[in-house]
């Protein structure tokens, strides 16, 4: 008996050290080879703080590493972090950050970077055009107050350049004594809020965290650093062609263990007809968003494989409110009920994509099917315009004390879908007697007059940052006139509802708060909500190991993960 | 001649100033900042004020146009607005790239063009000189993007003879067999219509000068066939055609915007586009100053040609 237990045991060792021997052989076969990634433009800065572009996230998101990653459900996961704690007053957030993490030159990463991370973005000097997401920590209100209070007064010339730097530098100076981060040890820090802000987590601290030891008291608009990162992600930074390629290779020392694939080369092909044609030729073997009519064609190739997600973004069909013809929820109703939204995702999109419902994607926890829709119905269109005192005219549009019932269209140029929508936008409405024109702008020039309130409509996406503050109230907001609410939309319950969610930290309650919100805006149709589009990848097959997450090209997030299939 | 190219080098001085001075006007006047880039669609007032600041750009426009030019005197073009990255720089590894692009395809145009044209005058009327026509007509009206994507489908899709864009494959660079099979596909494209432009203008300088009473009187004299063709008639022939190939030249400087963007090639056409819808000024500024040096220095040496293939034009 006792052999026999002997030889169980036995053949259960050889069996065991058989299966992790070949385990651990299968898992050496997946390391090896390189990746090339297609995208169809440069990147601008290889700096997180400061990017403003998606090419230079991309590539960033790969160099650097940031406290938090989000998920495929757009949660928080620590990744830098240990973990985190918030205090019950919801006003503190402790970080216990990884200890031995390193950076591509091999310096330790500390509480010090995230610190000097944090600092460089918020300093008035910095071009980061996300400041705003740290107004939330202790003091932070008043030095960006202060700020805007001295750019005024200097483009006044009341008071002098010198003066200026002079009061900047000391408010900025008070600001980092305000405690607003503290720093505990090497590997704990501490985030400390004038209130409690929900949105602080997901929003600020998914972040590409800076090495000080080399920053430090530089200027980081323009440093070699930008065109020679060096981070703690999962790939580290080789060499950059401008206008031709990005080239990484696995960092060794990743504190997640070292990635799959030796090297990812991102190229910069600005034609996507080309793209195409490289990735069914073996030039490259990812790219994202296809033109919708290729993907079907795409799909009967063997070789590629097509992944779909949903996107944190949505298009729509905005006016500016304090318009006289716009002010009216029953003319803007009308509207709604003229454009056949079905028939666009049907014939434009190609079915990658779908019918917007609201300001929050369905990606979003906060996304509220139930709310009032607007179906394809122009003789109700029609009707409701009557209603008001719109008459056809001799030529068949709508007149009103002499006026013929006609607006401007403006979208941005070269934005292939957007441009087909309005042309479709602009024969719908002529349906029922609307005279539209339409413009393609360039886009540059019409940023400006967005953010003056010049145009009349627009054909336009939203894409925020992963929580759904960033969809609401900075976007609806009646404070944000001067910034992203340029369309002037003012509800006061609207205002209530928005505040209170950016201060409920927990997520049903909020939800309950945005329901609300999604219902209203449903019911006044303050933009006509279009669609959202799909995120479509194609990839070359033999690379494996993909998961696509919601946010914009998050999907390489993935990257580190991925491998080569033989 | 000294003092005729040294008077001429003196008039560029101007010339460069007042090139200047309207294309920095031109580039402030057009609406829409580098800030508006920077931020996009989170475009604010406040924001924006204080990007302008960090980047020089709040100061009055003569303020601004001042520094400019106190730097470029010192040889300094300046730092890119959207990267930060020193315009030189920038400017001559992307010029670089261009003309390897843009000289292949205008030396493989002059050495397809001029025989074509030449010999398609000397059989005026013939089947040949009537195919050369028609398909130097369709190279003129093929739009380039349209006959790139043409040539892609066809040579690397189907066909998978050359890659269809870039300048070489990461890690052989240095392999001239590699650059050469990435250079093929663009520099044809390319060529195509300045071969089909190169070709109408030599068949009719050359249909011209056979025409001339000089030819006639040698013909007269029962001078041999060759020697009028090839001694008198293309010599004189040849001035009109350089004028016209010099004119292309400042062309194959700038780049073709089409072509690099098709190929993926990383030129400076591709890159001046870039710059102005990004509105990086003092990056637009570099490459059309850049543009306008080269620009007058070649007709410069148009000029000197002239001389040396006709006797009868002076430095006067």
């Amino acid at each position: 008996m006792k052999k026999l237990k002997k030889i169980i045991l036995l053949t259960f060792i050889f069996t065991i050290s058989c299966l992790s021997l070949f385990n651990t052989q299968a898992a050496a076969e997946k390391y090896g080879g390189q990746i090339v990634l297609a995208s169809i433009a440069d990147a601008s800065t290889l700096n997180p703080a400061i990017e403003s572009d998606s090419s230079s996230n991309n590539i960033n998101n790969l160099v650097f590493d940031s406290l938090i990653r989000l998920d495929e459900q757009l949660q928080p996961q620590a990744s830098l972090a240990e973990n985190w704690t918030i205090s019950d007053d919801n006003k503190t957030i402790t970080f216990k950050l990884k200890k031995n993490v390193k950076f591509h030159d091999g310096v330790e990463f500390t509480a010090e970077d995230v610190e000097f991370t944090i600092f460089s973005i918020v300093d008035y000097k910095s071009n980061s055009m996300i400041k705003p997401y740290y107004d939330s920590l202790l003091g932070a209100e008043e030095y960006f107050n202060k700020i805007s209070q001295l750019n005024k007064l200097r483009e006044e010339n009341v008071i002098s350049g010198e003066e200026f730097t002079e009061d900047a530098e000391k408010a900025f100076k008070d600001f980092k004594n305000a405690g607003g981060i503290k720093i505990i040890d090497p590997y704990q820090i501490e985030f400390n809020l004038a209130e409690p802000f929900a949105p602080f987590i997901t929003v600020a601290l998914d972040l590409g965290i800076l090495p000080r030891h080399i920053l430090e008291g530089k200027d980081i608009n323009r440093n070699q650093f930008n065109t020679n990162p060096i981070g703690t992600g999962p790939f580290k930074f080789i060499e950059w062609k401008r206008n031709e390629h990005i080239v990484l290779e696995a960092f060794e020392d990743y504190h997640q263990g070292r990635p799959y694939l030796d090297r990812v080369i991102y190229r910069i092909i600005p034609d996507q007809a080309v793209q195409i044609t490289e990735l069914r030729t073996g030039g490259i073997d990812y790219m994202t968003q296809p033109p919708p009519e290729m993907i079907a064609i795409l799909e009967n190739d063997p070789d590629l494989n097509i992944l779909q997600t949903d996107t944190v973004s949505y298009n729509y069909f905005g006016f500016k409110l304090s318009d006289s013809i716009f002010e009216d929820i029953k003319f803007r109703q009308a509207l709604s009920y003229a454009i056949d939204m079905e028939s666009i995702v049907e014939n434009i999109l190609m079915g990658y994509g779908q019918v917007a419902t609201g300001p929050f994607p369905t990606s979003m926890w906060a996304y509220n099917p139930d709310v009032k829709r607007y179906p394809y119905n122009p003789e109700l269109a029609s009707k409701i315009l009557a209603e008001m005192g719109w008459q056809k005219n001799q030529a068949g549009f709508l007149e009103k004390n002499g006026e013929i019932l006609s607006f401007k269209l403006e979208t941005r140029q070269g934005d292939y879908l957007k441009e087909q929508m309005a042309v479709i936008v602009q024969e719908q409405l002529a349906d029922i007697g609307i005279k539209v024109e339409v413009v393609f702008a360039e886009w540059t020039s019409f940023l400006v007059r967005l953010l003056n309130a010049n145009y009349e409509t627009v054909i336009l996406n939203w894409r925020g940052s992963a929580d759904p503050d960033g969809y609401a109230y900075t976007v609806w907001h009646s404070s944000q006139f001067d910034v992203r609410n340029n369309k002037r939309y003012k509800n006061e319950r609207v205002d209530e509802l928005l505040v209170k969610a950016r201060r409920e930290m927990n997520l049903e309650k909020r939800k309950i708060y945005y329901d609300e919100f999604q219902e209203i805006l449903a019911e006044e149709q303050p933009f006509i909500f279009a669609y959202y589009v799909d995120q479509v990848f194609v990839v070359n097959d033999d690379y494996k190991g993909w998961v696509p997450t919601p946010q914009r090209e998050g999907i390489l997030l993935s990257l580190k993960n991925v491998y080569l299939e033989n | 001649m000294y003092i005729f190219i040294v008077k001429r080098l003196l008039i560029t001085i101007p010339i460069f100033i007042v090139i200047s001075l309207i294309l920095f006007t031109l580039i402030n006047l057009a609406p829409g900042g580098p800030e508006a880039v920077f931020m996009g669609e989170n475009i604010s007032r406040e924001a924006a004020a204080n990007i302008r600041a960090n980047l020089n750009l709040d100061k009055p426009l003569p303020v601004q146009y001042y520094n400019w030019a106190k730097a470029i005197i010192r040889g300094d073009l300046g730092h890119s607005l959207q990267t930060g990255e020193s315009i030189w720089s920038l400017i001559s590894t992307n010029l670089v790239n261009t003309l390897i692009l843009t000289f292949s395809a205008f030396i493989l145009a002059l050495i397809t063009a001029i025989p074509l044209g030449v010999l398609s005058a000397l059989k005026e009327n013939s089947i040949f000189d009537r195919i050369v026509s028609f398909l130097s007509f369709i190279g003129i009206s093929f739009p380039p993007f349209w006959l790139g994507i043409l040539v892609i489908m066809l040579f690397s899709y189907q066909l998978r003879l050359f890659p269809a864009s870039g300048m070489s494959v990461y890690g052989l660079e240095n392999n001239i067999l590699n650059r050469l099979h990435h250079l093929i596909l663009p520099a044809f494209t390319l060529a195509v219509v300045n071969t089909a432009t190169f070709i109408r203008f030599t068949r009719s300088a050359v249909l011209e000068t056979l025409n001339e009473n000089y030819i006639k009187t040698a013909r007269a004299k029962g001078l041999n066939e060759n020697i009028i063709i090839y001694k008198h008639a293309l010599r004189n022939a040849l001035i009109s055609i350089i004028t016209i190939v010099g004119f292309t030249i400042p062309s194959l400087i700038s780049g073709s915007v089409v072509i690099e963007t098709i190929f993926a090639w990383p030129g400076l056409g591709r890159m001046a586009v870039n710059a102005v819808f990004q509105r990086d000024y003092p990056l637009i500024m570099g490459i059309n100053m850049i543009v306008a040096v080269i620009t007058v220095f070649s007709n410069l040496g148009i000029d000197i040609i002239y001389t040396i293939i006709d006797p009868n034009i002076t430095f006067d």
